[in-house]
Parts: structure tokens; sequence; C-alpha cells
């Protein structure tokens, strides 16, 4: 029994070539989540899945199949976003390598989807290293949160009292933020002040060292997590 | 059904080939042994020469046997503009459209983090050797345009663009000859528009 999914909003996250003229092209989903589909003849001349071609686009797929390799069978854009500088192409194989690397296949997660939508959305706009930075950083901390790994930006991880803007924490991507374990011994750059912890809260990236906290802390909670993964784009365009 | 060790062999070799399975290996040998044995020695002698003889050239990285292939040796090239690709089936695609008299640079890839295909696979470095020893001076940057040949491209323009004589230019994207503009996707649209013509020129 043949299984259809029609009119599923979904972005391209990756594809390769297979076989002469079709690819095989990983697709986030906002019903689905991650899937991965073998769109035949896609490269032909007439292929009515010529859409899924255009780099960055909002799509409306159709697929098929009930195994984990389905079949895309239309392809339409819903929406174009117009990215082509450095920073912004950047980005975005960014997110699709974090997606990649983070999501398990047809495991939805419709939130992430729109944040993703969103940050494309506002990526076109955005040509300030400082914006993009902070896209990415909320795009970071709705990814960890949806997963189960979110961060408790609010409260100290031990005693459980509020963050105090004058005090200054270890980040211990496992439990969060420490008072206590502050010693000699303590890395130095996973220390921060309470100031930027609830900037970062409050989504307030607009001070510099704000935004290099907010790295730092993310790059961390991410490493962890990703556990042996490595993130290619980081060697390659750092 | 196993017929013979060597045919077997033979049907399991053929579909190394992308786009070949059992059964058009199985037709492809059966032809061969079956119809037209003098035209499998051609093909079995050409395999064997090319895959001992042909290797890169050492200037543009096309297939070759020589050290430079024809397009780097010949001397009606001008050889001060210089066409990045992504495949040597992209040079064979530029020189058949007659209109360039430059030299070519294949990539053979492109940057694709997620494949872990970095700036060291594509010999990104060779490239950037001979721009300088040649002293080009356009360099036309013609990746696939998808995301990650357009990485690629902004990665070469970054490491290139404080190269003072070097003039780097991009293809052009719009509507394709024969297109009706119904039927252009509207990224592809609005590309055409942002490189519109001026007519009066």
């Amino acid at each position: 029994m043949n299984k259809n999914f029609n009119s599923l909003l979904a972005f391209v996250l990756h594809f390769r070539a297979y076989k002469e003229t079709s690819l095989l092209v990983d697709f986030f989903t906002r019903d689905l989540g991650r899937i991965t589909t073998v769109a035949k003849g896609v490269k032909r001349p007439k292929s009515i899945l010529k859409p899924v071609l255009v780099p960055t686009s909002l799509l409306n797929i159709d697929i098929s199949g009930k195994r984990e390799l389905k079949t895309l069978k239309k392809s339409e854009i819903v929406s174009h976003f117009s990215l082509s500088s450095n920073s912004q192409i950047n980005s975005i194989l960014y997110l699709n390598e974090l997606l990649i690397k983070f999501i398990e296949k047809e495991d939805p997660h419709p939130l992430i989807f729109d944040r993703y939508t969103e940050v494309l959305s506002s990526l076109e706009n955005k040509i300030k290293t400082g914006e993009v930075e902070a896209e990415l950083r909320s795009f970071e901390l709705l990814l960890l949160e949806e997963l189960g790994y979110g961060i408790d930006l609010y409260l100290e991880a031990n005693t459980g009292k509020k963050i105090q803007e004058s005090s200054t924490y270890f980040f211990d991507p496992m439990k969060g933020f420490l008072i206590n374990s502050i010693n000699e011994i303590t890395k130095k750059d996973l220390l921060f002040s309470g100031q930027d912890i609830l900037n970062i809260a409050k989504g307030d990236f607009s001070s510099d060292k704000t935004r290099v906290a907010s790295k730092r802390i993310l790059r961390a909670a991410l490493d962890t997590h990703l556990g042996k993964k490595d993130l290619n784009i980081r060697k390659f365009f750092s | 059904m196993k017929i013979s060790p060597l045919v077997d062999h033979l049907i399991e070799s053929f579909q190394c080939l992308p786009g070949v399975g059992p059964k058009s290996a199985q037709r492809m040998v059966f032809y061969l042994l079956e119809r037209d044995r003098e035209a499998g020695e051609i093909l079995s002698d050409s395999l064997k020469n090319a895959l001992n003889q042909v290797s890169k050239c050492n200037r543009c990285r096309v297939f070759t046997e020589s050290d430079l292939c024809n397009i780097c040796e010949s001397s009606k090239r001008d050889s001060y503009t210089l066409c990045v690709v992504e495949s040597v089936a992209d040079v064979f695609a530029i020189e058949h459209s007659n209109h360039f008299s430059g030299r070519d640079f294949v990539l053979h890839g492109h940057l694709s983090p997620i494949d872990n295909i970095g700036p060291e696979q594509l010999a990104l470095k060779k490239l950037f050797e001979l721009v300088r020893s040649e002293q080009t001076t356009e360099l036309i940057l013609a990746t696939n345009s998808t995301l990650e040949g357009e990485a690629t491209s902004n990665y070469i323009f970054e490491s290139l663009k404080d190269i003072d004589t070097l003039k780097i230019t991009k293809l052009a994207l719009g509507v394709p000859l024969g297109g009706e503009l119904e039927y252009v996707d509207g990224g592809t649209l609005m590309h055409a528009l942002s490189g519109r013509v001026n007519l009066k020129r």
C-alpha cells in the first residue's frame, strides 16, 4: 500500500546526484520533519519537479512511498528568498547542517520549521554581521529548546535563584548556569556575566559583548549535544 | 542465475556505471558477446589505455593524457581570462557555446559542509596560485546556481578580491532563450529584472 502526502510545506536542505537525471533530495518539511525523496528526472529540461532546484525557496510538495526513501511527485514554489551575499549563504549552509545533524528523520518539529522560515525571511534584509548573528543565535536557542536540551537563562542551576545582572556564572552545557563552581580551575571562556545571560533571555543581542557571550554559550551547548559529530562548516569558513 | 564466472564478473563490472543496474548490465554484456565482439575489444582497449594514461591537466585540471590539455596548449586562447567551473562536463558545455575564448579551471566539485567537502578538497589553492602566477585579468565564476555553488563562488571571490588588477565576474541569471515569462519561477525572474540591460547603451 502506497502512502501519499500532499501539499507539504518544505525546504530543500541538501541534494546529491542520483543516476543520470535524478537527485536524492533531503527536505525539511513542516508536517513530517526531515525526509529523503528521490526526484526522478528532475534534470531533464521539462521536468515538473524543477522548482526543487531553486535555492532558498519555500516549496509546496507532494510525495508518496511508505519506506524511508519517498518519491517526489510535485513541487511548487510558495515563496523565494533572495539570499546571495557571503554571510547570507553561509548562514543557510550552517542552519542546514545543524538541521541535518540534530534532527532525526521523520521527526516533525513545526516550531523549528516556522522559525527557520522566519530566519530566511529576515536574512533577506539583514546584511550587517551583528543582525545575522542575532538571528542564528535565537534559532539555535529554539532548536535546543525544541529537542529537549533547552538552556535556562533565568535561574541558577543549583539553587534555582534568579540570575543576577551583577554576578558572574559558569556555564555547564549539561546543567546550566552555576554560581558556586567558579574557581581557578574553571575555564575562563565559559564564565559569563548575569547581564549578558539576561540580555540573551530577552532576545536583546544589541551589544557586542552579549553577542560574543551568546556565541560561546551556544557553541558549547551545541557541541556537547552533537557528541562526536562535527559541524564541518566551522572548519571551512572560520 | 549463474552462467559462468567470467560472464557474471563482467555483468557485475558494468554495474559500476551510474544508471546501470543488473538488467541493463546483462543486456550490454550479452550484446557484446553475441553480436559485436570487435566493438568489445575496442571498448576494453580504449578503456585500458584511457585509465592508464589519462590524468588531469596540470593547469586547468581537465582530463588529458598530456601534461597540458588542448585548450591550455592552444595559442589562440586568451590566457588572461579564466573561467572557473565545477565539472569537466561544464567545460564541454561552455566550449559548445562557441563564445568563450579564454581558459578554464575545473574545481571537480563544490564546497559542501554536509558532504565534508571543504576548500582543501577542491584544490582552491592551485586556482589562487594560477591567478597570481599568470596575472589573470578576468576571473569568471561559473559555478552552478545552487546554494553550494554560490558558496563556492563567494569563497573564491572573498579570497581574491584584494588583487587590484583582477576583475571578477559572475555568469548572468535570467530568462532562458525561448522561455515564456509565465513559466519562469519568481527567483529567476527577480534576477532577470535586477540584471536588466539598458537598450540605449
